[in-house]
Protein backbone atom coordinates (compact mmCIF):
# COMPACT_ATOMS: atom_id res chain seq x y z
CA UNK A 1 0.00 0.00 0.00
CA UNK A 2 2.84 2.54 0.84
CA UNK A 3 5.06 1.34 -2.02
CA UNK A 4 1.61 2.30 -4.45
CA UNK A 5 1.28 5.54 -2.98
CA UNK A 6 4.70 6.36 -3.21
CA UNK A 7 5.41 5.43 -6.47
CA UNK A 8 2.04 6.63 -7.70
CA UNK A 9 3.23 10.11 -6.35
CA UNK A 10 6.93 9.35 -8.16
CA UNK A 11 5.27 8.65 -11.17
CA UNK A 12 3.40 12.21 -11.09
CA UNK A 13 6.56 13.62 -10.04
CA UNK A 14 8.37 12.74 -12.75
CA UNK A 15 6.07 13.07 -15.40
CA UNK A 16 5.90 16.80 -14.51
CA UNK A 17 9.57 16.81 -14.58
CA UNK A 18 10.14 15.56 -17.74
CA UNK A 19 7.50 17.79 -18.96
CA UNK A 20 9.43 20.69 -18.12
CA UNK A 21 12.62 19.25 -19.00
CA UNK A 22 11.11 18.90 -22.72
CA UNK A 23 9.41 22.24 -23.09
CA UNK A 24 12.77 23.70 -21.61
CA UNK A 25 15.26 21.61 -24.27
CA UNK A 26 12.99 22.54 -27.12
CA UNK A 27 12.47 26.09 -26.25
CA UNK A 28 15.54 26.97 -23.86
CA UNK A 29 17.66 28.27 -26.39
CA UNK A 30 15.11 31.47 -26.74
CA UNK A 31 15.26 32.20 -23.02
CA UNK A 32 16.83 34.99 -22.43
CA UNK A 33 16.08 37.81 -19.65
CA UNK A 34 15.19 40.49 -22.76
CA UNK A 35 12.81 37.44 -23.95
CA UNK A 36 10.64 37.91 -20.56
CA UNK A 37 10.31 42.02 -21.17
CA UNK A 38 10.79 42.68 -24.87
CA UNK A 39 8.16 43.37 -27.46
CA UNK A 40 7.31 40.58 -30.23
CA UNK A 41 8.01 41.14 -33.45
CA UNK A 42 8.18 39.15 -36.51
CA UNK A 43 4.97 37.44 -35.65
CA UNK A 44 6.46 35.65 -32.44
CA UNK A 45 9.29 34.49 -34.55
CA UNK A 46 11.43 36.85 -33.09
CA UNK A 47 11.94 39.27 -30.04
CA UNK A 48 10.17 38.78 -26.44
CA UNK A 49 6.88 37.97 -24.63
CA UNK A 50 6.57 41.51 -22.50
CA UNK A 51 3.11 42.40 -23.84
CA UNK A 52 1.61 38.98 -22.93
CA UNK A 53 2.88 38.65 -20.38
CA UNK A 54 1.39 42.04 -19.16
CA UNK A 55 -1.96 40.99 -21.11
CA UNK A 56 -2.10 37.34 -18.99
CA UNK A 57 -1.37 39.52 -16.04
CA UNK A 58 -4.20 41.92 -16.85
CA UNK A 59 -6.48 38.96 -17.72
CA UNK A 60 -6.02 36.76 -14.98
CA UNK A 61 -6.19 39.42 -12.42
CA UNK A 62 -9.34 41.02 -13.75
CA UNK A 63 -11.12 37.87 -14.25
CA UNK A 64 -10.00 36.65 -10.59
CA UNK A 65 -11.73 40.10 -9.57
CA UNK A 66 -14.66 39.69 -11.12
CA UNK A 67 -15.37 36.18 -10.28
CA UNK A 68 -14.44 36.49 -6.27
CA UNK A 69 -17.14 38.57 -5.18
CA UNK A 70 -19.91 36.21 -7.38
CA UNK A 71 -18.40 32.82 -6.25
CA UNK A 72 -18.18 34.06 -2.34
CA UNK A 73 -22.24 35.10 -3.02
CA UNK A 74 -22.96 32.15 -4.39
CA UNK A 75 -21.39 29.97 -2.03
CA UNK A 76 -22.73 32.20 0.71
CA UNK A 77 -26.43 31.70 -0.49
CA UNK A 78 -25.71 27.92 -0.23
CA UNK A 79 -24.36 27.70 3.35
CA UNK A 80 -25.89 30.64 4.83
CA UNK A 81 -28.98 31.79 3.40
CA UNK A 82 -30.37 27.93 2.03
CA UNK A 83 -28.88 26.17 4.84
CA UNK A 84 -32.36 24.89 5.83
CA UNK A 85 -33.73 24.46 2.47
CA UNK A 86 -31.93 20.98 0.74
CA UNK A 87 -33.40 20.97 -2.05
CA UNK A 88 -32.32 24.26 -3.16
CA UNK A 89 -28.97 24.21 -2.00
CA UNK A 90 -28.70 21.25 -4.08
CA UNK A 91 -29.93 22.76 -7.33
CA UNK A 92 -27.65 25.79 -6.45
CA UNK A 93 -25.03 23.14 -6.07
CA UNK A 94 -25.40 21.25 -9.56
CA UNK A 95 -26.10 24.27 -10.81
CA UNK A 96 -22.20 25.21 -10.10
CA UNK A 97 -21.09 21.54 -11.14
CA UNK A 98 -22.34 22.32 -14.85
CA UNK A 99 -21.01 25.65 -15.38
CA UNK A 100 -17.89 24.20 -13.99
CA UNK A 101 -18.09 21.42 -17.06
CA UNK A 102 -19.62 24.03 -19.69
CA UNK A 103 -17.27 23.56 -22.62
CA UNK A 104 -15.19 26.82 -23.35
CA UNK A 105 -15.43 27.21 -26.65
CA UNK A 106 -19.58 28.01 -25.88
CA UNK A 107 -18.47 30.23 -22.93
CA UNK A 108 -16.11 32.04 -25.24
CA UNK A 109 -19.04 32.55 -28.06
CA UNK A 110 -21.56 33.59 -25.51
CA UNK A 111 -19.21 35.94 -24.07
CA UNK A 112 -18.02 37.05 -27.68
CA UNK A 113 -21.58 38.00 -28.16
CA UNK A 114 -22.48 39.66 -25.12
CA UNK A 115 -19.33 41.49 -24.05
CA UNK A 116 -17.97 41.77 -27.24
CA UNK A 117 -21.25 42.63 -29.59
CA UNK A 118 -23.82 43.70 -27.75
CA UNK A 119 -22.13 46.00 -24.82
CA UNK A 120 -19.37 46.88 -27.54
CA UNK A 121 -16.38 46.39 -25.74
CA UNK A 122 -15.21 43.72 -29.15
CA UNK A 123 -12.13 41.94 -29.14
CA UNK A 124 -10.54 43.32 -25.80
CA UNK A 125 -8.95 41.96 -22.23
CA UNK A 126 -11.88 42.88 -20.40
CA UNK A 127 -14.47 40.73 -23.24
CA UNK A 128 -11.96 38.16 -22.77
CA UNK A 129 -11.62 38.75 -18.75
CA UNK A 130 -15.70 39.03 -17.99
CA UNK A 131 -15.74 36.12 -20.14
CA UNK A 132 -13.44 33.95 -18.14
CA UNK A 133 -14.80 35.13 -14.82
CA UNK A 134 -18.47 32.87 -15.98
CA UNK A 135 -15.71 30.01 -15.62
CA UNK A 136 -13.89 30.96 -13.26
CA UNK A 137 -16.79 31.87 -10.88
CA UNK A 138 -18.38 28.70 -10.74
CA UNK A 139 -14.98 26.83 -9.95
CA UNK A 140 -14.16 29.51 -6.99
CA UNK A 141 -17.77 28.77 -5.56
CA UNK A 142 -17.72 25.01 -5.74
CA UNK A 143 -14.23 25.61 -3.83
CA UNK A 144 -15.70 27.67 -1.41
CA UNK A 145 -19.09 25.82 -0.56
CA UNK A 146 -16.87 23.09 -0.03
CA UNK A 147 -14.82 24.82 2.82
CA UNK A 148 -17.27 26.56 4.33
CA UNK A 149 -19.02 22.99 5.03
CA UNK A 150 -16.33 22.11 6.67
CA UNK A 151 -16.71 24.27 9.02
CA UNK A 152 -18.64 22.72 12.37
CA UNK A 153 -21.92 23.76 12.69
CA UNK A 154 -21.11 23.54 16.40
CA UNK A 155 -18.53 26.50 15.48
CA UNK A 156 -21.44 28.91 14.12
CA UNK A 157 -24.02 27.53 16.89
CA UNK A 158 -22.03 28.15 19.50
CA UNK A 159 -20.87 31.63 18.57
CA UNK A 160 -24.45 32.20 18.26
CA UNK A 161 -24.91 31.25 21.86
CA UNK A 162 -22.81 33.62 22.75
CA UNK A 163 -25.13 36.55 21.37
CA UNK A 164 -23.24 36.95 18.05
CA UNK A 165 -25.11 37.97 15.04
CA UNK A 166 -24.88 35.62 12.06
CA UNK A 167 -23.08 38.17 9.78
CA UNK A 168 -20.49 38.87 12.70
CA UNK A 169 -20.51 35.10 13.36
CA UNK A 170 -19.37 34.61 9.68
CA UNK A 171 -17.09 37.33 9.27
CA UNK A 172 -15.02 36.82 12.49
CA UNK A 173 -15.32 32.90 12.50
CA UNK A 174 -16.53 31.31 9.75
CA UNK A 175 -14.27 32.81 6.75
CA UNK A 176 -11.23 32.88 9.17
CA UNK A 177 -11.84 28.85 9.40
CA UNK A 178 -12.65 28.53 5.78
CA UNK A 179 -9.71 30.84 4.62
CA UNK A 180 -7.60 27.29 3.61
CA UNK A 181 -10.64 26.72 1.29
CA UNK A 182 -10.80 30.39 -0.19
CA UNK A 183 -6.93 30.27 -1.19
CA UNK A 184 -7.43 26.97 -2.73
CA UNK A 185 -10.58 28.29 -4.39
CA UNK A 186 -8.56 31.42 -6.01
CA UNK A 187 -5.18 28.83 -6.80
CA UNK A 188 -7.24 26.72 -8.85
CA UNK A 189 -8.84 29.40 -10.60
CA UNK A 190 -5.75 31.49 -11.55
CA UNK A 191 -4.84 28.05 -12.50
CA UNK A 192 -7.46 27.62 -15.18
CA UNK A 193 -7.64 31.49 -16.61
CA UNK A 194 -3.74 31.07 -17.05
CA UNK A 195 -4.37 28.21 -18.87
CA UNK A 196 -7.45 29.14 -21.24
CA UNK A 197 -7.38 29.57 -24.48
CA UNK A 198 -10.64 28.99 -26.47
CA UNK A 199 -12.65 31.49 -24.56
CA UNK A 200 -9.88 34.23 -24.98
CA UNK A 201 -9.02 33.86 -29.06
CA UNK A 202 -12.54 34.34 -29.19
CA UNK A 203 -12.98 37.47 -26.90
CA UNK A 204 -9.61 39.10 -26.71
CA UNK A 205 -8.00 37.96 -29.44
CA UNK A 206 -4.33 37.08 -30.61
CA UNK A 207 -2.76 40.42 -30.68
CA UNK A 208 0.71 40.63 -29.38
CA UNK A 209 0.98 44.52 -29.07
CA UNK A 210 1.71 46.16 -25.33
CA UNK A 211 -2.13 46.77 -24.23
CA UNK A 212 -2.50 50.55 -23.70
CA UNK A 213 -5.70 49.76 -21.58
CA UNK A 214 -8.35 47.02 -20.44
CA UNK A 215 -10.18 48.12 -23.44
CA UNK A 216 -7.79 46.54 -25.72
CA UNK A 217 -6.85 43.42 -27.45
CA UNK A 218 -4.39 41.28 -26.38
CA UNK A 219 -3.13 37.62 -26.13
CA UNK A 220 -2.14 35.69 -23.42
CA UNK A 221 0.59 33.51 -23.05
CA UNK A 222 -1.73 30.59 -23.44
CA UNK A 223 -3.27 31.92 -26.52
CA UNK A 224 0.59 33.01 -27.70
CA UNK A 225 1.59 29.33 -27.22
CA UNK A 226 -1.08 27.95 -29.27
CA UNK A 227 -0.91 30.53 -32.03
CA UNK A 228 3.03 30.07 -32.47
CA UNK A 229 2.49 25.97 -32.33
CA UNK A 230 0.07 26.04 -35.02
CA UNK A 231 -0.19 29.27 -36.91
CA UNK A 232 3.09 30.59 -37.33
CA UNK A 233 5.69 28.86 -39.64
CA UNK A 234 9.06 28.18 -37.82
CA UNK A 235 7.84 29.29 -34.43
CA UNK A 236 7.94 25.83 -32.67
CA UNK A 237 10.80 26.72 -30.30
CA UNK A 238 9.43 29.87 -29.82
CA UNK A 239 6.10 27.91 -28.84
CA UNK A 240 8.09 25.85 -26.21
CA UNK A 241 10.00 28.98 -24.75
CA UNK A 242 6.43 31.01 -23.85
CA UNK A 243 5.00 27.21 -22.47
CA UNK A 244 7.85 27.46 -20.03
CA UNK A 245 7.09 30.78 -19.68
CA UNK A 246 3.94 30.19 -19.21
CA UNK A 247 4.63 27.23 -16.38
CA UNK A 248 6.89 29.70 -14.21
CA UNK A 249 4.34 31.91 -14.29
CA UNK A 250 2.20 30.08 -12.99
CA UNK A 251 4.23 28.39 -10.58
CA UNK A 252 5.23 32.04 -9.19
CA UNK A 253 1.25 33.14 -8.77
CA UNK A 254 0.41 30.02 -6.92
CA UNK A 255 3.39 29.81 -4.70
CA UNK A 256 2.90 33.81 -3.75
CA UNK A 257 -0.78 32.37 -3.29
CA UNK A 258 0.37 29.45 -0.52
CA UNK A 259 2.45 32.31 1.03
CA UNK A 260 -1.38 33.26 2.23
CA UNK A 261 -2.73 30.31 3.03
CA UNK A 262 -2.64 29.24 6.77
CA UNK A 263 -1.82 26.31 8.45
CA UNK A 264 -5.18 24.01 8.36
CA UNK A 265 -6.36 23.65 11.77
CA UNK A 266 -8.03 20.67 13.23
CA UNK A 267 -11.29 22.48 14.72
CA UNK A 268 -12.67 19.09 15.96
CA UNK A 269 -9.46 17.80 17.00
CA UNK A 270 -9.95 19.18 20.53
CA UNK A 271 -13.65 18.85 20.76
CA UNK B 1 -36.39 33.38 39.16
CA UNK B 2 -37.01 31.67 35.77
CA UNK B 3 -40.09 30.15 34.94
CA UNK B 4 -41.07 27.69 31.89
CA UNK B 5 -44.96 27.89 31.53
CA UNK B 6 -46.50 25.58 29.38
CA UNK B 7 -43.14 25.31 27.57
CA UNK B 8 -44.07 22.72 24.37
CA UNK B 9 -41.63 21.64 22.16
CA UNK B 10 -41.92 19.56 18.62
CA UNK B 11 -39.44 18.78 16.74
CA UNK B 12 -38.26 15.86 14.14
CA UNK B 13 -42.27 14.96 14.01
CA UNK B 14 -42.76 14.09 17.88
CA UNK B 15 -43.26 15.73 20.57
CA UNK B 16 -39.90 16.62 22.98
CA UNK B 17 -41.55 18.55 25.76
CA UNK B 18 -45.17 18.74 26.70
CA UNK B 19 -46.73 21.70 28.72
CA UNK B 20 -43.38 21.88 30.90
CA UNK B 21 -44.13 23.65 34.20
CA UNK B 22 -40.99 24.76 35.72
CA UNK B 23 -39.57 27.71 38.17
CA UNK B 24 -35.75 27.81 38.92
CA UNK B 25 -34.60 30.41 41.55
CA UNK B 26 -32.31 33.05 41.51
CA UNK B 27 -29.17 31.77 42.19
CA UNK B 28 -27.91 28.17 43.27
CA UNK B 29 -27.32 25.03 41.15
CA UNK B 30 -30.40 23.25 39.53
CA UNK B 31 -30.16 20.02 38.41
CA UNK B 32 -32.37 18.55 35.61
CA UNK B 33 -31.91 14.99 35.31
CA UNK B 34 -33.78 12.58 32.97
CA UNK B 35 -33.35 9.34 30.90
CA UNK B 36 -31.45 10.98 27.51
CA UNK B 37 -33.58 11.90 24.88
CA UNK B 38 -36.66 13.36 27.15
CA UNK B 39 -35.39 16.82 26.52
CA UNK B 40 -32.91 17.90 28.34
CA UNK B 41 -31.03 19.94 26.54
CA UNK B 42 -33.94 21.34 23.94
CA UNK B 43 -35.45 22.54 27.25
CA UNK B 44 -31.59 24.50 27.16
CA UNK B 45 -31.70 25.51 23.76
CA UNK B 46 -35.44 26.82 23.98
CA UNK B 47 -34.30 28.68 26.97
CA UNK B 48 -31.67 30.90 24.76
CA UNK B 49 -33.91 30.61 21.69
CA UNK B 50 -31.75 28.55 20.13
CA UNK B 51 -34.72 26.70 18.32
CA UNK B 52 -34.90 30.14 16.20
CA UNK B 53 -31.89 28.65 13.91
CA UNK B 54 -33.63 25.43 13.72
CA UNK B 55 -36.58 24.95 11.55
CA UNK B 56 -37.13 22.09 12.62
CA UNK B 57 -38.40 22.56 16.56
CA UNK B 58 -41.46 24.32 16.82
CA UNK B 59 -41.64 26.05 20.39
CA UNK B 60 -44.74 27.51 22.33
CA UNK B 61 -45.33 28.63 25.39
CA UNK B 62 -43.11 30.87 27.43
CA UNK B 63 -40.33 31.55 29.32
CA UNK B 64 -39.71 34.37 31.97
CA UNK B 65 -36.56 35.44 33.71
CA UNK B 66 -37.48 37.62 36.57
CA UNK B 67 -40.98 38.62 35.04
CA UNK B 68 -39.79 39.19 31.78
CA UNK B 69 -40.84 36.90 28.83
CA UNK B 70 -37.83 35.67 27.01
CA UNK B 71 -39.61 34.85 24.20
CA UNK B 72 -41.62 37.37 23.61
CA UNK B 73 -41.18 39.23 20.00
CA UNK B 74 -39.56 42.50 21.31
CA UNK B 75 -37.11 40.67 23.16
CA UNK B 76 -34.39 40.17 21.08
CA UNK B 77 -32.35 36.78 20.94
CA UNK B 78 -28.71 38.44 21.20
CA UNK B 79 -30.20 39.96 24.31
CA UNK B 80 -31.43 37.05 25.71
CA UNK B 81 -28.17 35.17 25.14
CA UNK B 82 -26.63 37.81 27.02
CA UNK B 83 -28.74 37.19 30.03
CA UNK B 84 -28.14 33.28 29.88
CA UNK B 85 -24.93 31.82 28.53
CA UNK B 86 -24.54 27.93 27.70
CA UNK B 87 -21.98 26.05 28.40
CA UNK B 88 -22.64 23.22 25.67
CA UNK B 89 -21.75 19.25 26.17
CA UNK B 90 -18.71 19.10 23.24
CA UNK B 91 -17.80 23.25 23.21
CA UNK B 92 -15.26 23.87 20.19
CA UNK B 93 -12.06 25.83 20.14
CA UNK B 94 -12.76 28.95 18.66
CA UNK B 95 -9.66 29.94 16.07
CA UNK B 96 -7.04 31.66 18.07
CA UNK B 97 -5.54 31.33 21.76
CA UNK B 98 -7.63 30.80 24.81
CA UNK B 99 -6.91 34.49 25.75
CA UNK B 100 -8.70 35.54 22.25
CA UNK B 101 -11.97 32.74 22.99
CA UNK B 102 -12.15 34.35 26.11
CA UNK B 103 -12.52 38.07 24.96
CA UNK B 104 -13.80 37.32 21.58
CA UNK B 105 -17.75 37.67 22.58
CA UNK B 106 -16.81 40.45 24.76
CA UNK B 107 -15.43 42.42 21.21
CA UNK B 108 -18.33 41.73 19.36
CA UNK B 109 -21.06 42.18 21.64
CA UNK B 110 -20.59 44.48 24.15
CA UNK B 111 -19.14 48.58 23.89
CA UNK B 112 -16.33 47.57 26.69
CA UNK B 113 -13.57 49.36 26.59
CA UNK B 114 -10.46 47.56 25.73
CA UNK B 115 -8.83 47.90 29.68
CA UNK B 116 -12.68 46.06 30.70
CA UNK B 117 -12.24 43.72 28.18
CA UNK B 118 -9.09 42.45 29.59
CA UNK B 119 -9.83 43.13 32.89
CA UNK B 120 -13.48 40.80 32.74
CA UNK B 121 -11.11 38.09 30.37
CA UNK B 122 -8.54 38.17 33.17
CA UNK B 123 -11.34 38.08 35.82
CA UNK B 124 -12.84 34.97 34.13
CA UNK B 125 -10.14 32.87 32.92
CA UNK B 126 -8.61 33.01 37.25
CA UNK B 127 -12.45 32.46 37.89
CA UNK B 128 -11.88 28.73 36.06
CA UNK B 129 -8.92 28.41 37.26
CA UNK B 130 -6.89 28.67 34.23
CA UNK B 131 -3.02 29.06 34.58
CA UNK B 132 -1.79 32.30 32.87
CA UNK B 133 0.56 29.45 31.04
CA UNK B 134 -2.69 28.52 29.04
CA UNK B 135 -4.11 31.78 28.28
CA UNK B 136 -1.19 32.41 24.97
CA UNK B 137 -1.38 28.24 24.23
CA UNK B 138 -3.30 27.51 20.44
CA UNK B 139 -7.22 26.66 21.96
CA UNK B 140 -7.42 23.38 19.57
CA UNK B 141 -4.11 22.62 21.63
CA UNK B 142 -5.97 22.48 24.59
CA UNK B 143 -7.22 19.07 26.57
CA UNK B 144 -10.72 18.29 26.58
CA UNK B 145 -10.92 19.93 30.18
CA UNK B 146 -9.29 22.89 29.64
CA UNK B 147 -11.42 23.33 26.72
CA UNK B 148 -14.64 22.84 28.96
CA UNK B 149 -13.36 25.74 31.02
CA UNK B 150 -12.81 28.15 28.37
CA UNK B 151 -16.29 27.54 27.31
CA UNK B 152 -16.79 28.43 30.32
CA UNK B 153 -15.15 31.25 30.51
CA UNK B 154 -16.26 32.74 27.22
CA UNK B 155 -19.52 32.45 28.52
CA UNK B 156 -18.63 34.24 32.12
CA UNK B 157 -17.26 36.85 30.50
CA UNK B 158 -20.25 38.26 29.70
CA UNK B 159 -21.80 38.07 33.04
CA UNK B 160 -24.89 36.74 32.44
CA UNK B 161 -27.34 36.05 35.15
CA UNK B 162 -28.35 32.43 34.27
CA UNK B 163 -25.80 29.58 33.07
CA UNK B 164 -27.07 26.40 31.58
CA UNK B 165 -24.13 23.85 31.43
CA UNK B 166 -25.15 20.45 29.34
CA UNK B 167 -23.43 17.69 30.15
CA UNK B 168 -20.26 19.27 32.02
CA UNK B 169 -18.65 16.43 33.14
CA UNK B 170 -19.01 14.42 30.78
CA UNK B 171 -15.68 12.91 29.46
CA UNK B 172 -13.60 14.47 32.22
CA UNK B 173 -11.34 12.33 34.78
CA UNK B 174 -12.03 12.58 38.06
CA UNK B 175 -9.59 15.06 39.55
CA UNK B 176 -11.27 17.08 36.45
CA UNK B 177 -14.62 16.56 37.82
CA UNK B 178 -13.55 17.81 41.18
CA UNK B 179 -12.54 21.20 39.57
CA UNK B 180 -15.52 21.27 37.92
CA UNK B 181 -17.58 21.11 40.97
CA UNK B 182 -15.70 23.37 42.81
CA UNK B 183 -15.97 25.94 39.97
CA UNK B 184 -19.93 25.24 39.78
CA UNK B 185 -20.37 26.18 43.63
CA UNK B 186 -18.36 28.97 43.34
CA UNK B 187 -20.39 30.48 40.27
CA UNK B 188 -23.57 29.44 41.66
CA UNK B 189 -23.19 31.96 44.64
CA UNK B 190 -24.02 35.10 42.68
CA UNK B 191 -26.37 33.33 39.68
CA UNK B 192 -28.59 30.21 38.83
CA UNK B 193 -26.61 27.42 37.63
CA UNK B 194 -28.53 24.78 35.26
CA UNK B 195 -26.82 21.82 35.31
CA UNK B 196 -28.27 19.06 32.37
CA UNK B 197 -26.30 15.81 33.79
CA UNK B 198 -26.59 11.87 34.21
CA UNK B 199 -23.72 12.25 36.65
CA UNK B 200 -25.49 11.59 40.09
CA UNK B 201 -22.50 11.74 42.06
CA UNK B 202 -22.09 15.00 40.76
CA UNK B 203 -25.94 16.10 41.36
CA UNK B 204 -25.58 14.99 44.79
CA UNK B 205 -22.45 16.96 45.65
CA UNK B 206 -23.43 20.45 43.87
CA UNK B 207 -27.42 20.41 43.55
CA UNK B 208 -29.50 22.74 45.56
CA UNK B 209 -32.52 21.54 43.79
CA UNK B 210 -33.24 18.79 41.27
CA UNK B 211 -35.96 18.31 38.81
CA UNK B 212 -36.29 14.90 36.83
CA UNK B 213 -37.97 14.68 33.84
CA UNK B 214 -39.80 11.54 32.14
CA UNK B 215 -39.83 10.94 28.59
CA UNK B 216 -44.42 10.10 28.39
CA UNK B 217 -45.52 9.17 25.40
CA UNK B 218 -47.05 12.37 24.45
CA UNK B 219 -44.06 14.48 25.50
CA UNK B 220 -41.91 15.16 28.75
CA UNK B 221 -42.76 16.56 31.62
CA UNK B 222 -41.15 17.18 35.30
CA UNK B 223 -42.30 14.20 37.50
CA UNK B 224 -40.85 14.92 40.30
CA UNK B 225 -38.84 17.87 41.88
CA UNK B 226 -37.06 18.38 45.41
CA UNK B 227 -33.47 18.19 47.14
CA UNK B 228 -31.23 16.20 45.79
CA UNK B 229 -31.26 14.17 49.32
CA UNK B 230 -34.75 13.21 48.73
CA UNK B 231 -34.40 12.59 45.01
CA UNK B 232 -31.44 10.67 44.88
CA UNK B 233 -31.90 8.40 47.90
CA UNK B 234 -35.68 8.30 48.39
CA UNK B 235 -37.57 9.38 45.34
CA UNK B 236 -41.88 9.07 45.31
CA UNK B 237 -41.90 8.36 41.80
CA UNK B 238 -41.47 5.04 40.60
CA UNK B 239 -39.26 6.36 37.49
CA UNK B 240 -37.25 8.69 39.54
CA UNK B 241 -36.71 5.35 41.46
CA UNK B 242 -35.83 3.36 38.22
CA UNK B 243 -33.71 6.20 37.45
CA UNK B 244 -31.76 6.19 40.20
CA UNK B 245 -31.53 2.64 40.94
CA UNK B 246 -30.07 2.20 37.85
CA UNK B 247 -27.57 4.46 38.18
CA UNK B 248 -26.62 3.53 41.49
CA UNK B 249 -26.66 -0.65 40.96
CA UNK B 250 -26.58 -0.74 37.74
CA UNK B 251 -28.66 -3.09 35.25
CA UNK B 252 -29.48 -5.63 37.32
CA UNK B 253 -31.64 -3.02 39.52
CA UNK B 254 -33.91 -2.90 36.54
CA UNK B 255 -35.25 -6.55 37.54
CA UNK B 256 -35.64 -5.61 41.13
CA UNK B 257 -37.63 -1.99 40.07
CA UNK B 258 -40.00 -4.74 37.78
CA UNK B 259 -42.78 -4.27 40.44
CA UNK B 260 -41.97 -0.66 40.48
CA UNK B 261 -42.80 -0.12 36.88
CA UNK B 262 -45.82 -2.32 37.25
CA UNK B 263 -47.55 0.78 39.65
CA UNK B 264 -46.42 3.10 36.45
CA UNK B 265 -48.53 2.43 33.93
CA UNK B 266 -45.90 0.13 32.72
CA UNK B 267 -46.57 0.29 29.09
CA UNK B 268 -46.21 3.85 28.76
CA UNK B 269 -43.89 5.32 31.00
CA UNK B 270 -40.88 3.02 30.09
CA UNK B 271 -38.62 4.30 27.50
CA UNK B 272 -37.82 1.85 24.60
CA UNK B 273 -34.29 1.35 25.51
CA UNK B 274 -35.35 0.80 29.45
CA UNK B 275 -37.78 -1.90 28.06
CA UNK B 276 -35.23 -3.59 25.80
CA UNK B 277 -32.70 -3.91 29.16
CA UNK B 278 -35.36 -4.94 31.12
CA UNK B 279 -36.93 -7.66 28.75
CA UNK B 280 -32.98 -9.46 27.54
CA UNK B 281 -31.07 -10.37 30.02
CA UNK B 282 -28.68 -7.91 32.00
CA UNK B 283 -25.68 -10.00 31.67
CA UNK B 284 -25.44 -9.38 27.83
CA UNK B 285 -26.30 -6.20 27.76
CA UNK B 286 -23.54 -5.67 30.61
CA UNK B 287 -20.34 -5.11 28.56
CA UNK B 288 -22.01 -2.23 26.17
CA UNK B 289 -23.39 -0.56 29.34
Amino acid sequence: MKFAVFSSAAFVFVLFALMLLDILVRGGAELTPQYFTGAVSDGGRSGGIGPVVVSTLLVVLMATAFALPLAVAGALLCTELLVHRPASRQLVRRSFEILVSAPSVAVGLIGWSLFGQVFGFGFSLFSGAATLAFMLAPLMALAFLNGLEAVPQALRSQSLALGLTRWDTLVYLVLPAARPALVAGVMLAVGRALAETAVLVLTSGVTTRMPEDIFDPGATLAVHVYNLAHNVPGGESRAYAAAFALVVVNIGVQLLLTRWKPRLANQEATS
Amino acid sequence: MIHFKKLTVRGCGQMILRELELTLPDRGTAVLLGPSGCGKTTLLRSAIREDEDDPDLEVSGTIELNGVDLRAKFVSPLAVRQKIGLIPQRPVAFPGTTWDNVTFALKHTTRLSKQEIELRARAALEEVGLEEEVWKREADCLSGGQLKRVAIARAIALEPEVLLMDEPSNGLDPLAVVRLERLIVRLSEHRLVVLVTHDLHLTRRVANVVHFLWPFPDGCRVVESGAPEKILEVPARPETKLFVQAAWEGAAALYESDDELEDCEAEECMPRRMRLVHESNPRELLPEE
